[in-house]
């Protein structure tokens, strides 16, 4: 007999805070490895006020402030940074828990996981795990739409939405409906890198593809690459990148082949140069196998 | 005959699964002019042009798509110039001069019949389907353009030669045809003040062509009943 399954997905979104920064790396390898979760975009923060910024987080909470107030004291410690991963939950095993006015919906697997972090990543006292939790996850996706809220995100959690389906666009190209595909030479590419030391302290500089550090990392030292996104991660590199994934996708790789056949290259045309807004690192892996022509999928509003 | 050739046959072989309809197809098809279109209802147009375009990706072409909130064109391109449209609709067209019912929509798309055009096996509406979107493609466009009246000749053949009722045609038609809502345009002030003035206005702008047409005397004879009324 066939069976057939009801498949739900949320997003939710962990907070990793100031202690736990340290070990962001390996937090972001927990949640890769985990095939529950999918990373949507990281992105890094600087509260200006850690009280208000606390009292913010858990507004939308299901238990009083006042109840959390003692609980969130040594968060006022903690480094003035953190990092917000949103991440798609494809597994919202969601149940009530907690009783009377506690009574909350809350995603069993996310619970599970933050647990395993906590159990990890938690500074220990006398062997035993302090309550000065590294992360905080979100209950519900209402609760991530209000952290997006916070965060400028006027929009919530539809921010996450792609618009098209025919071409495969990330959710952050919206607005466009002129598309057009073609075949073009691969030195008319070119690509906005970013520069600067720090995550918060940047500017663009738009060059040709071969002179980028994905195409570097490729050709020269894969370290050029490595050092770029962990320099910009969170900060103006706000989707998952990450090095294995990267040497994955460009060992076999072969552009637009089965079933990513409408995975377009998205660029936008600004002075007859074609500038990639999505796909970069597939048009270097395609420009390193030394092809000299791309199809590309030319967007405009 | 176009420069390009278009595999129609691999795109709507995979196609097939998809609830589709292809509205006023072409007796030549497969074949078609360079410049021609093939309007195609469905239910999810960003789901059929995936398809299209990954069928025309490995057929080496140039694509054109241009994204409408209810219509989507696919365009091959030929030298700057479209060889063929893909015109896809996710609701009925926007009709001019008649009002159709959103739901003939889903009655096209659910109620087709294959139609196999030398090999190629595509889904068109049905008979009694056809002759209304012919009949509302003639009431449409036929003043501006006559020769929409093959429409209409198309109807009467089916309906006299092919067994296809013309009162089922009429009946279903009648059915799908929305009334327009009768709206009271004049607009009446609640206040009297305002009512007395216009009233009056109107009556003052009278008065030139009252002049005109029975002279002077007669005009204020006019004004003088008015005033005393």
């Amino acid at each position: 007999m066939t069976q057939y399954f009801l498949k739900t997905s949320r997003i939710d979104s962990i907070l990793v805070w100031g202690h736990g920064l340290e070990n962001l790396n390996q937090i972001l390898d927990e949640i890769r490895e985990n095939k529950n979760f999918e990373i949507l975009k990281i992105k890094k923060y600087k509260p200006k006020r850690m009280k208000s910024f606390v009292k913010e987080i858990y507004s939308y909470d299901y238990a009083p402030f006042w109840h959390l107030k003692d609980k969130t004291k040594y968060l006022l410690k903690t480094p003035q940074e953190v990092c917000f991963i949103f991440i798609k939950n494809l597994n919202p095993n969601e149940d009530y828990l907690g009783e009377n006015s506690f009574r909350h919906k809350e995603c069993l697997t996310l619970k599970k996981f933050k647990e395993q972090l906590r159990d990890k990543y938690n500074p220990y006292s006398n062997n035993k795990r302090t309550h000065n939790h590294v992360i905080h996850a979100t209950d519900s996706q209402e609760q991530t739409s209000h952290i997006m809220n916070y965060l400028g995100y006027q929009e919530g959690i539809s921010h996450f939405e792609s618009e098209n389906k025919f071409v495969n666009l990330p959710y952050y190209i919206k607005g466009f409906n002129n598309f057009e595909f073609k075949e073009i030479d691969v030195a008319d590419l070119f690509c906005n890198i970013i520069e600067g030391d720090r995550w918060d302290d940047w500017k663009l500089k738009a060059i040709s593809v071969k002179e980028s550090p994905q195409y570097r990392g490729l050709s020269d030292d894969i370290e050029i690459y490595l050092d770029y996104i962990n320099t910009f991660l969170g900060g103006p590199l706000q989707e998952d990148y990450h090095i294995h994934r990267y040497k994955n996708l460009s060992e076999n790789f072969e552009y637009l082949k089965k079933p990513y056949q409408n995975s377009f290259v998205i660029v936008e045309k600004i002075d007859d140069k074609y500038f990639i807004l999505d796909g970069l690192h597939r048009a270097c892996s395609h420009v390193f196998q030394k092809n000299k022509m791309i199809k590309i999928c030319q967007i405009s509003k | 005959m176009p420069d390009i050739k278009i595999d129609l046959k691999a795109i709507f072989e995979k196609l097939e699964d998809k609830p589709y309809c292809i509205i006023k197809l072409s007796n030549d098809f497969p074949t078609y002019e360079k410049g021609s279109d093939l309007d195609i209802f469905c239910y999810d147009i960003d789901d059929v042009a995936r398809i299209i375009l990954g069928c025309l990706q490995s057929q080496n072409v140039s694509v054109k798509i241009i994204k409408m909130p209810q219509q989507l064109y696919i365009d091959i391109m030929e030298g700057g110039n479209i060889n063929l449209r893909f015109d896809l609709y996710g609701s009925l067209p926007s009709y001019k001069n008649v009002m159709i019912k959103e739901s003939f929509f889903p009655s096209v798309v659910e109620n087709t019949i294959e139609f196999d055009g030398g090999g190629c096996l595509v889904k068109v509406p049905n008979e009694v389907n056809e002759c209304i979107l012919r009949y509302i493609e003639y009431h449409e466009c036929y003043a501006q353009r006559p020769d929409k009246i093959k429409h209409i000749d198309y109807l009467l053949e089916k309906t006299e030669n092919s067994g296809v009722g013309l009162n089922v045609v009429l009946d279903k038609l009648h059915y799908y045809i929305q009334l327009p809502m009768v709206k009271e345009n004049r607009l009446v002030t609640s206040n009297s003040f305002y009512r007395r003035t216009s009233y009056f206005f109107e009556l003052f702008k009278k008065i030139p062509i009252v002049f005109r047409a029975k002279g002077l005397k007669e005009t204020l004879i006019l004004i003088y009943k008015k005033i005393k009324k």
